[in-house]
């Protein structure tokens, strides 16, 4: 299985959704989301590939937004969550919703509780617990008392499984446009650089 | 209650000066810039550096070791010397063979770590290093400088200063990759370290070292030639060979998709010289100082060189710029009541952009005691200011629109020329680049740089909108302005975050964006080869390893 860097994980995460139509900002989402679980020891490009590969195309204008929406949509609003849980639409994957809540429990040093039919996950400024696993179901959000626990996840490199990778990179290729003789001679003057 | 005796903070230049492109296009190093922070930090802290490894052979083929140790931890460089044909050297990042290749290492490598980074470290991006690597870089020769050093050090001669000073430097590298990239440890790896956490410093460490390299491998070269009547580089000389580096267009979108790490590069600098402007005299020690290093501006001008259209009339500029300086210092500028802001207000009336930028650099030379503490808040963490604040309201995102981008709103961005350009990644190497929107394919896979064009679209958008509706619900239905929408909320605090420049009319110089990132490196003498790529200089005149402990502090650039 290759061993990809966070970094990586997010930049390419975000150039898959970008390449499967998703707009910039919300493929900036895809990417810090895969990043997020996979620091946090959870397959991160991997739900993210299995999520843009069941969609065929970016759910924005269909109506039905997909986890990674509505992750953004819940995480937007994670300032004024409090303990009365807010419900979100049933979801393919909760992991991705959980991510950006993450995220957003990091940025603004508050912890939330996700449950859906399955499983439970806390997230706090740096930390997670999950319990039970991931499937399609609703969810709740709701605040909770703040966790005393402030170390970083490793920002080591993590393996990610050959096939997700794969179908990551090939997605992230559709936003590159193919070589000609433009593109080329775009970024230098052509000169000779044996002087 | 005790006094409060703590200088007012004075008014910093607001964004609608500094943030312009023809401005950041004339900026200069200055003691913030990270290779002399990178120096100070390895003087005071006493570091100690050593070359325990050389093996390269009568080829020039081989490797070495550098390493630098600190009191907490040791960096080394791991340099491949390969024995590269005249007709595969190009500078350009898309070349595939290069003359040397570097990857800065965390701790002192063992065999088997130069083993694995020998069989990935020379294939450069089509390798594949580790969280123990750093960076990964390469360089290529100067041809012309290279022969004729090896050439005179093989006879016993020194090397003829003229064309030192006319080239600058042995090697050039032509790309330093660094977090994360092609495996190498991820930004977070550095963040909370005390000199590695600085922006850029890995990179200019590695840079430095691959100084010593390129002099340890000429000299290596002049004595196979040469054996016994071989020499080495005396050391006036020696000072004055830097790194060269070309940059292209890879690295322009950088400042841009970076935005809270250019206002804290930005601020920093912009805090910087107005602690100095607020400064009620300037004693005699800050005058000789500020003296010697305008001497060094100006020599710096006189030996500048380039042949591109855009730089050689604002060279002459320059020169002409220093020249009025030092004639005002020299009437007695400095001796007036706040003398450094009377002479920065003099510079915007009486000189080019080249020469107050300059000057703003200068007048930080004698003044490291209170200013050299705003390196520390040159790194950011940008996850803090990635999250969209969906409870905002339509009317407060408007307000913030119209207080920061004023200048997008009145651009015709339908009109030809206003959109005439396009940015995008190539598939060839992955590399950005800039097209011509009206004549080449590509437009509908453009990346997101079009900053003013997008905040244009996006207040449209909002006035269709009732003031009181929150961003989060805005953007459930219209998805595709959440990058936008980031952008002017990370700007609501970070007043230096934006190039207020429409990036993809067709008059944009993309060689001001490489400047402005350069000179916050450290580089000097900026030679644009086209609107799109520039050679530079790094390190010149800079210590070595061996004279780090013993040259005196920062005087150097």
């Amino acid at each position: 299985m290759p061993v990809m860097t966070l970094a990586e994980i997010d930049a390419t995460g975000r150039k898959a959704a970008r390449g499967c139509g998703c707009p910039w900002g919300l493929a900036e989402e895809a990417g810090k989301s895969a990043r997020w679980l996979a620091s946090h020891g959870l397959p991160g490009a991997e739900s993210l590939a299995a999520l843009l590969q069941d969609n065929e195309g970016c759910c924005v204008g269909t109506g039905k937004p997909c986890a990674l929406a509505l992750g953004a949509s819940l995480a937007d609003r994670a300032a004024t969550i409090d303990d009365e849980p807010v419900r979100t639409a049933p979801v393919a994957d909760p992991l991705l919703v959980i991510a950006q809540m993450g995220c957003a429990a990091d940025a603004l040093h508050r912890s939330f509780l996700l449950e859906w039919h399955g499983g439970r996950a806390i997230v706090g400024r740096h930390t997670l617990s999950f319990e039970g696993s991931a499937m399609a179901s609703d969810m709740t959000c709701r605040a909770i008392a703040d966790p005393d626990n402030r170390v970083p996840p490793s920002p080591a490199s993590r393996t990610v499984a050959g096939q997700a990778w794969a179908a990551l990179e090939a997605l992230a290729h559709r936003v590159l446009v193919p070589a000609s003789d433009a593109s080329r001679a775009g970024a230098g003057a052509g000169l000779q650089d044996n002087d | 209650m005790e006094p409060h005796t703590a200088p007012l903070t004075p008014p910093l230049r607001p964004p609608s000066q500094v943030m312009r492109l023809a401005r950041m296009g004339s900026a200069h190093q200055s003691r913030l810039s990270f290779m002399r922070s990178l120096l100070r930090s390895l003087k005071r802290e006493n570091w100690a550096f050593d070359r325990p490894v050389w093996s390269v052979d009568d080829h020039g083929v081989g490797h070495a070791v550098y390493r630098a140790i600190g009191p907490r931890r040791t960096y080394s460089l791991i340099a491949f010397a390969h024995d590269l044909p005249d007709d595969m050297r190009s500078d350009r990042v898309i070349a595939t063979a290069w003359d040397a290749t570097f990857a800065l290492f965390d701790g002192t490598p063992d065999k088997d770590d130069i083993a694995r980074l020998s069989r990935n470290v020379p294939k450069q991006e089509a390798g594949r290093i580790s969280d123990r690597e750093l960076s990964l870089s390469r360089a290529n020769r100067s041809v012309r400088l290279w022969s004729h050093v090896v050439d005179r050090l093989a006879a016993g001669q020194q090397p003829d200063a003229e064309q030192i000073n006319a080239v600058g430097y042995l090697m050039r590298t032509t790309a330093v990759y660094g977090s994360g990239k092609f495996g190498a440890a991820d930004r977070a790896v550095l963040a909370g370290r005390t000199i590695m956490g600085a922006p850029f410093h890995a990179e200019m460490l590695a840079v430095w070292l691959i100084r010593s390299f390129s002099l340890d491998l000429v000299e290596h070269m002049a004595r196979v030639r040469g054996g016994d009547r071989a020499t080495r580089i005396a050391a006036p000389l020696r000072h004055r060979l830097g790194i060269g580096n070309s940059t292209g267009l890879g690295m322009a979108p950088f400042l841009v998709n970076h935005p809270a790490l250019l206002n804290a590069w930005m601020t920093a600098r912009e805090t910087a010289i107005a602690r100095v402007r607020a400064l009620p005299d300037a004693p005699p020690a800050a005058q000789a100082t500020f003296r010697r290093r305008l001497e060094q501006a100006r020599e710096n001008a006189a030996d500048w060189r380039s042949e591109h259209p855009v730089q050689i009339p604002r060279l002459e500029a320059l020169r002409a710029d220093l020249d009025l300086l030092a004639d005002r210092v020299a009437g007695g500028a400095l001796d007036t009541e706040a003398p450094w802001d009377a002479l920065m207000l003099w510079s915007a009336k009486a000189l080019t952009l080249e020469g107050q930028e300059q000057l703003a650099s200068l007048i930080l030379e004698p003044h490291g005691d209170l200013v050299d503490e705003l390196t520390a808040e040159m790194a950011t963490d940008e996850a803090d200011s990635f999250r969209i604040e969906g409870t905002m309201t339509v009317a407060a995102l408007r307000s913030l629109i119209s207080r920061d981008y004023d200048w997008a709103i009145g651009i015709d961005h339908d009109a030809a020329d206003r959109c005439a350009r396009f940015w995008y990644v190539s598939e060839e190497k992955l590399e950005p680049r800039l097209g011509q929107r009206h004549e080449e394919p590509g437009a509908e896979r453009e990346q997101p740089l079009d900053i003013s064009r997008a905040v244009h679209a996006l207040d449209t958008a909002l006035r269709e909108e009732d003031n009181a509706t929150l961003i989060a619900d805005f953007l459930l239905r219209r998805a595709e302005f959440r990058h936008t929408v980031r952008r002017v909320q990370i700007g609501a605090t970070r007043p230096y975050s934006e190039i207020r420049e429409n990036l993809i009319d067709s008059d944009l110089l993309p060689i001001d964006m490489l400047r402005c990132k350069l000179a916050f490196f450290g580089a000097s003498r900026f030679d644009p080869r086209s609107d799109r790529w520039v050679r530079i200089c790094l390190y010149r005149n800079a210590p070595f390893p061996d004279d780090l402990a013993t040259m005196p502090e920062d005087e150097w650039a």
